[in-house]
């Protein structure tokens, strides 16, 4: 690849970013003046026939609504603690929340089925596109900073499942709120060349030499709850480092400490899966210390409200990767 | 031996204590008198004050962390201990009866994980402690009636108020 092949190159992409953030900010700005309601205070979430209250929405995969197992994998994928500012069901999945990271602060977007603000106009292939290619209908790219490089794994029949979990969500009429990012990344063809260094579009393969306790628990721990995304050091083109994938760094997103969660010494390999399993549920670890930063909301929007069976899948498959050694402070 | 050598310890340790007492008193007054620390002597036991401050509030934490590994043990692992869960329960509500007291203004310290936040939204930091505080108090009023699954219900939501304080006040 032609990394900074001369001035000319360095000088294109600058007119091209600063022309793609022009475009950015005339196209927030249509946007917001598109846009004149507030957040629309919603009825309270019915989704299927079985849910009432959206904060302590649980789903269940084994149901036969489609709406019901879709919940269950925004519970599993955290969809919910990125793409809603407050706890609470007003604003559900109506987006705002800001997401550190080393570039800028990002904000998720709205993903409920309003039409104006959020994705009720897009078809079930737009938002399939969107999770496994990492691109809008338009075709644009998303920063990394939405995990798609995890949920491009996603089955297809999960991926439908959960579209229609998010059809059924109330439509809340809140606008975007803009990325806080330098001028230069506002520029996503930016984003295609991350892309094209770091993201190749895959699909999780279960594994037939493991049982299948195993291959559940290694398809929700990167496809869907995206564990390493955090938990491991970056290359300086902002890719996983592979050979030390999952095995923490000290400097995560927003400059967090991401421990090794390898079963080594310097990781976990002095916890019992048991313990592991019930970090997973309400945060405590062995000492009897309770998680903070951004595992505190993984834990109390994710893997909290996941079968207990899927914690232990998932310590298993956690349990079964090499240990690797990596201290840091 | 000779009682001469007793005597002289005792009259000694009179002396000490007298002059230390008369110190313990000018510092008192000093205190009294609002007096801006000036003293130069005095640098050295202040800081001493401030980590003996974080040497407490981090041991508090780390006793609470104990009997909420201990509970955990028994209430979801089935140790074998139900009839010491009341001790664990009573340990917690006293242990975190008054968080806030744990964290005066001026005891941040190069060695504490104590965020500044404590200090300039206090508000919210109050809110955090009095949550714990009332399911810490809760937990220990369900150790004394036995019911396991109230036991373990107030459990696992004075263990979320954990989480909810170290998540902001927390490095
Ligand atoms: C770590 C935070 C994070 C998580 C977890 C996350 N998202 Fe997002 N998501 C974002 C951000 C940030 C964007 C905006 C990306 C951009 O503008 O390029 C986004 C964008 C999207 C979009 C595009 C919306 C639009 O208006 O164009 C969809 C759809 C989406 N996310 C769905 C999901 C689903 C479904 C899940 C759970 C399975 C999920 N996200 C989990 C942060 C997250
Ligand atoms: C959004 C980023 C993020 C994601 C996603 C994430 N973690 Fe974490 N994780 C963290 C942070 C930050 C900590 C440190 C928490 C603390 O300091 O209390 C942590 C701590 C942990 C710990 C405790 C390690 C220790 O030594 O204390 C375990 C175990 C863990 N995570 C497992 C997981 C698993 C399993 C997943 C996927 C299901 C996951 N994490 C997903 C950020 C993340
Ligand atoms: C109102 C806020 C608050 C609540 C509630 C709270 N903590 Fe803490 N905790 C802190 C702060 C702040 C620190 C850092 C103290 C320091 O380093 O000076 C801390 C530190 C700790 C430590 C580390 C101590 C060390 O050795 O450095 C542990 C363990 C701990 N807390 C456990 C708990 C547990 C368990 C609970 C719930 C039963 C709890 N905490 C409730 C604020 C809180």
């Amino acid at each position: 690849m032609a990394v900074g092949r001369g001035r000319g190159r360095v000088v294109l992409f600058l007119v091209l970013a600063l022309l793609g953030s022009v475009l950015l900010l005339a196209y927030g700005w249509e946007r917001s003046v598109a846009a004149d309601a507030g957040p629309n205070p919603s009825p309270p979430a019915a989704v299927g026939d079985t849910l009432v209250d959206a904060a302590e929405l649980r789903g269940d995969p084994g149901s036969e609504d489609p709406v019901v197992r879709g919940a269950y994998l925004a519970r599993a994928g955290n969809c919910i603690a990125c793409h809603t500012e407050e706890e609470g069901d007003e604003l559900f999945l109506a987006g705002g929340k800001p997401v550190e990271t080393p570039f800028g602060t990002f904000y998720g977007t709205n993903i409920t089925p309003d039409p104006e603000n959020g994705i009720g106009e897009w078809s079930e292939e737009d938002f399939v596109r969107a999770m496994r290619e990492g691109r809008a209908p338009d075709g644009s790219h998303y920063y990394p900073s939405f995990p798609y490089t995890a949920f491009s794994g996603m089955s297809d029949a999960d991926l439908s499942d959960l579209f229609a979990f998010l059809r059924a969500v109330p439509a809340i009429s809140r606008e975007n709120v803009p990325h806080d990012i330098p001028w230069y990344a506002g520029f996503r063809g930016g984003v295609g060349f991350w892309k094209m260094l770091n993201f190749e579009e895959w699909r999780f393969e279960p594994d037939p030499d493991r049982d299948e306790e195993w291959n559940r628990g290694a398809y929700l721990a990167r496809a869907v709850a995206h564990c390493s995304e955090c938990h491991s050091p970056r290359t300086r083109s902002g890719g996983i480092d592979e050979s030390f994938r999952y095995a923490g760094t000290a400097e995560g997103p927003d400059g967090e400490t991401m421990p090794n969660i390898t079963p080594h010494d310097t990781g976990i390999g002095d916890w019992s899966e048991r313990h592991f399993v019930r970090y997973l549920e309400f945060g405590m670890d062995p000492d009897g210390d309770f998680a903070g930063g951004s595992m505190a909301d993984v834990i109390r929007e994710g893997t909290g409200f996941l079968l207990d069976e899927d914690r232990v899948a998932i310590a298993r498959y956690i349990y079964s990767l090499d240990p690797i050694e990596h201290e840091f402070d | 031996m000779s009682p001469r050598p007793l005597s002289f310890i005792l009259a000694a340790a009179l002396v000490a204590s007298v002059v230390a007492a008369g110190f313990g008193a000018a510092e008192s007054r000093a205190a009294d008198d609002a007096t801006p620390v000036g003293l130069p002597a005095f640098a050295g036991v202040q800081d001493l004050e401030v980590e003996a401050l974080v040497d407490h509030r981090q041991g508090v934490m780390r006793a609470v962390s104990g009997h909420m590994a201990a509970s955990a043990a028994i209430l979801l692992d089935g140790a074998p201990f139900e009839d010491r869960i009341s001790v664990h329960g009573a340990a917690l509500a006293g242990l975190l009866a008054d968080v806030p007291s744990l964290f005066p203004e001026g005891s941040a310290h190069d060695e504490s994980d104590a965020r500044p936040e404590i200090w300039e939204d206090s508000g919210t930091f109050s809110e955090r402690a009095q949550d714990t505080e009332q399911r810490a108090a809760a937990f220990g009023e369900a150790t004394q009636g036995g019911n396991a699954m109230e036991m373990t219900q107030a459990f696992i939501s004075l263990g979320d108020s954990c989480g909810a304080c170290h998540d902001s006040f927390r490095f």
